[in-house]
C-alpha cells in the first residue's frame, strides 16, 4: 500500500475519532457503557504528527477536500468511487494495484482507497 | 434497532472461541488480524492503530468481564462485529479491575448510522446478568448465538 495513502487513511480515521469523541451522541453511548474518556489531546498530537509526515501539497489537498466534502479519502467499492459513484478505470479494479499509488477520483477529486 | 436484531450482526466466521493472546495489545492485534483474514478489513495495522489510540483514552472494558473495543474506519465496508473469548481472562484495564473474558470488536465505516445504536443495544444486552453468565460458559458459535437469540 502506498505510504502516503496509508497516512491519509489514518489521518481521516483520526479526524473522525476526534469529532466523535467530542460528539454528544457518542458521549451518551460511552456513558451508557460506563466508559470514561480522558486525554483527548493525545489524539490531536497524533494528528499533528501524521500531518507533518505528509508532503505539503497532499496535506493542502486533504484539508481542502475535508472542508468541502467532510472527507478526503473514499473507498472504492464495486469499482465505483464512493464519493461520487463514478466508475474508476478498469485497469485499477484489483485492490493491490489500486492502492499501490496515490490516486484521486477523476470526477470528485477525492483520494481513492481500495477496500 | 430492535434488541432481537442484534443476532443478525454475528456470524460463525466472526467468532473466535479461544484467543491465543494473553495481553491487551495482543488481543487487539489478534482480533484485527482475524478481521483481515476474513476479508472484512484491509490492513490490520490501520485498524489496530486506531483501536490502540481509542484504548489510550480509556479502556473499553465495560466491567463484569466484558470489553467492547470499537472504532470507525474507512478500512471496513460495513458495520462488522467480531466476538472473541478468552476463558482464562485478560487484564484489559477495565474500571472494575476484573479480567476480561468476552470481547466484542465493533468496527464501522465513518458514515454508518447504525453504529452508535448498535453499541447501545449491545451494552443493554450484555448487561443482562443471565446472558453475561452464559457468555462465560460458551464454547462454540452455536452456543453463543443461541444465547444471544434466547435472551434477545
Amino acid at each position: 500500500m502506498h505510504k502516503i495513502l496509508q497516512t491519509l487513511v489514518m489521518l481521516q480515521d483520526l479526524d473522525c475519532m476526534i469529532d466523535e469523541v467530542a460528539s454528544k451522541d457518542m458521549k451518551n453511548v460511552e456513558k451508557k457503557m460506563g466508559l470514561k474518556i480522558k486525554g483527548e489531546e493525545q489524539l490531536q498530537e497524533a494528528k499533528e504528527r501524521l500531518e507533518q509526515s505528509l508532503p505539503p501539497a497532499v496535506l493542502s489537498k486533504y484539508h481542502k477536500l475535508m472542508k468541502r466534502f467532510g472527507r478526503a479519502v473514499v473507498p472504492v467499492v464495486g469499482n465505483n468511487c464512493m464519493g461520487c459513484y463514478v466508475s474508476v478505470p478498469k485497469r485499477l479494479m484489483v485492490r493491490e494495484i489500486g492502492n499501490r499509488e496515490l490516486r484521486n477520483c477523476e470526477r470528485c477529486g477525492m483520494f481513492l482507497y481500495w477496500v | 434497532m430492535k434488541q432481537s436484531e442484534l443476532q443478525t450482526y454475528f456470524s460463525p466466521d466472526l467468532f473466535i472461541p479461544e484467543l491465543k493472546a494473553s495481553t491487551k495489545d495482543g488481543v487487539l492485534k489478534e482480533m484485527a488480524a482475524w478481521l483481515e483474514s476474513r476479508k472484512k478489513i484491509f490492513r490490520t495495522a490501520l485498524v489496530y492503530d486506531l483501536l490502540h489510540k481509542r484504548e489510550a483514552l480509556g479502556s473499553t472494558g465495560i466491567g463484569g468481564g466484558i470489553a467492547i473495543p470499537h472504532c470507525r474506519t474507512i478500512a471496513v465496508e460495513k458495520l462488522t462485529v467480531l466476538c472473541a473469548l478468552k476463558h482464562g481472562g485478560v487484564d484489559f484495564g477495565a474500571p472494575d479491575k476484573k479480567q476480561v473474558k468476552v470481547f466484542f470488536m465493533v468496527v464501522a465505516p465513518p458514515h454508518d448510522v447504525t453504529y452508535l445504536v448498535f453499541l447501545g443495544k449491545l451494552v443493554e444486552a450484555v448487561n443482562d446478568k443471565l446472558l453475561k453468565r452464559g457468555l462465560f460458559e460458551v464454547k462454540s458459535f452455536e452456543e453463543f448465538i443461541n444465547l444471544i437469540a434466547g435472551e434477545a
